[in-house]
């Protein structure tokens, strides 16, 4: 038989973090991190026999696991944030995988289901949005950015959509959506190389598959892809900075993806788009024009 | 707020957010008519639905999820041992309750009990779907099915065993029989419980004083179920039960 320990981080997180720690309440152990919080949050962990740490609050949890994930007892660390729980019969999948891992086996990935103003979201950005979250103690390490997953060692089995999921209260307005979002972007790393060309894409791509969702996946998407505009800025600022020289590639234009207007040998992009939800009719010319626009845009920018 | 419940209505459910949302409205309607409005809880048993339950579709409901599919039996089980009342209402998905069924089955249980009451069901035309179950062989049959339902309305009778399709049991007697019978994949787990209620000396007890619709079979790929349900139900009842439900 295989122990488990889950770590959760929280910071004022009253309102969810219950939620979560009953639905974990059959792991071996149960360490949660308190990122000073001056709400109910220390209560409710010592409820439940959860050891609480202490530490000063981050804008980013992920690269804070590394040091207390070497404290916990168990051979497995079950990582869930406070804004998240499992189902009821998560015990037994969890526990069985665990038992039945090779040891090759590093890692478990399961499905996460988005809950947005108090409704799942099932889109493509969305779901099934597979999160590393059981890892193998000793086997997985953080790194301090947001974008980036926990680094494995070993193989990570995905998890059945039909089997346990994780289940993420995300947000319930537009605006802390969007703020959470802006402080990853203003928080993030950025070294990597440089490389406008995939934030815009990224963005336009974002835009345009918002065509056939319902407003709420819309207003999601949009944000997402103002997101992809802005961290391209903040990169190259990161780069600046640094006085690093940029990539030649920059200098040889065009290094817009032509392909976002479907005539360049690519697919066209709507053909990616999910068309799961119903949502207003599209404009397909007026679309277009747009992103004609949008892209002249882009391509006058040199980013020097 | 009321400090305890007298009444816990437990919902398995997969899908069908229409359906359900009808079925909660048309038993909160009799819950209310019982003069139960505030002392009536409701669990939905979340069995795996693709687009899970939300408490923003159906406010005032505790929901239990479950990533995996489970049997109904589990499901039902999860339900009543997460409720706080002193009875239980197992309602499927796809019930109608009429505006006195709640009265009703209570009532019988008030009376007749402890034990489960079961409630008179019919098809959307107006045909009998439950009647109370009875053994004419081996396997357990919906009695008085498919005939027309006026003529079953009546006084309190007592079937060897109630349709889990909309079945009360007091606290008591689940707690007693450790609940429902999770080896069971789907079907029969119901006239097991009421078997070995009857087998504990509990009643079981048919309401007929109203009729509530049931469109039955509603939640696609169940048959495939049911015939391993069979011989789980034979392997432990065969040759242990008598017409009248009596059981050794």
């Amino acid at each position: 038989m295989t122990s488990i320990s889950a770590i959760v981080h929280a910071r004022n997180s009253a309102s969810t973090l219950e939620a979560c720690l009953r639905s974990i309440r059959w792991c071996d152990e149960i360490v949660v991190i308190d990122m000073e919080s001056i709400d109910e949050t220390r209560a409710i962990a010592d409820a439940f026999d959860a050891r609480v740490e202490s530490c000063p609050p981050q804008p980013w949890s992920d690269a804070l696991r590394n040091a207390f994930v070497e404290t916990c007892q168990s051979d497995w660390i079950l990582v869930i944030d406070s804004d998240e729980y499992l189902a009821e019969d998560a015990e037994a999948a969890i526990r069985s995988f665990t038992i039945s891992a090779e040891e090759s086996v590093g890692a478990l990935a399961l499905p996460r289901f988005n809950y947005f103003f108090g409704a799942p979201l099932l889109t493509a950005r969305w779901y099934p949005d597979h999160q590393v979250r059981v890892v193998r103690k000793g086997r997985a390490s953080w790194k301090a950015k947001h974008h980036v997953g926990a680094i494995i060692e070993g193989t990570v089995v995905s998890g059945s959509t039909d089997g346990p999921h994780i289940h993420h209260v995300a947000y319930s307005t537009i605006a802390e959506f969007a703020q959470k979002q802006m402080l990853y972007a203003v928080t993030d790393d950025y070294d990597e190389a440089f490389d406008p060309g995939a934030y815009v894409e990224g963005a336009l791509r974002t835009w345009i598959s918002t065509e056939n969702l319902d407003d709420r996946a819309r207003a999601l998407e949009l944000i997402m892809a103002w997101n992809d505009l802005y961290r391209c800025l903040l990169h190259w600022d990161a780069r600046r900075e640094l006085g690093e020289p940029l990539p030649e590639v920059l200098n040889s234009p065009p290094w817009f993806p032509m392909s976002l207007n479907g005539d360049h040998g690519h697919p066209p992009l709507h053909q990616e788009t999910q068309a799961n939800t119903v949502g207003p009719i599209a404009k397909p010319r007026l679309r277009r024009r747009v992103v004609r626009r949008l892209a002249r845009f882009f391509r006058s920018f040199s980013f020097r | 707020m009321a400090s305890f419940n007298e009444l816990t209505i437990v919902v398995p459910s997969r899908d069908l957010h229409g359906m359900l949302r009808a079925c909660l409205t048309a038993a909160q309607c009799a819950a209310a008519q019982a003069g139960l409005q505030e002392t009536t809880e409701i669990v939905i048993v979340d069995n795996a639905s693709r687009t899970p339950y939300t408490t923003n579709d159906y406010p005032g409901t505790r929901i239990i999820r479950f990533d995996k599919h489970q049997h109904f039996a589990t499901c039902c089980n999860a339900g009543w041992r997460a409720g706080s009342a002193s009875r239980f209402l197992f309602l499927n998905n796809d019930v109608l309750l009429s505006l006195s069924a709640i009265e009703g089955m209570i009532d019988t249980l008030v009376t007749h009990g402890p034990g489960i009451s079961g409630t008179l069901l019919e098809f959307p035309n107006g045909a009998i779907q439950h009647a109370g179950v009875g053994f004419p062989s081996r396997t357990p049959i919906n009695m008085g099915r498919d005939n027309p339902s006026e003529g079953f309305l009546g006084d309190a009778i007592f079937p060897p065993a109630v349709t889990g399709a909309a079945l009360m049991a007091d606290r008591e007697v689940l707690h007693h029989l450790s609940g429902w019978d999770e080896r069971y994949a789907f079907g029969h787990e119901d006239v097991d419980l009421c078997l070995r209620a009857r087998q504990a000396g509990y009643t079981i007890v048919l309401d007929r004083r109203s009729r509530s619709l049931h469109f039955e079979s509603m939640t696609p790929g169940r048959s495939q179920f049911e015939e391993d349900s069979r011989m789980t139900f034979y392997r432990r009842w065969d040759g242990r039960i008598s017409l009248d439900g009596n059981t050794r």
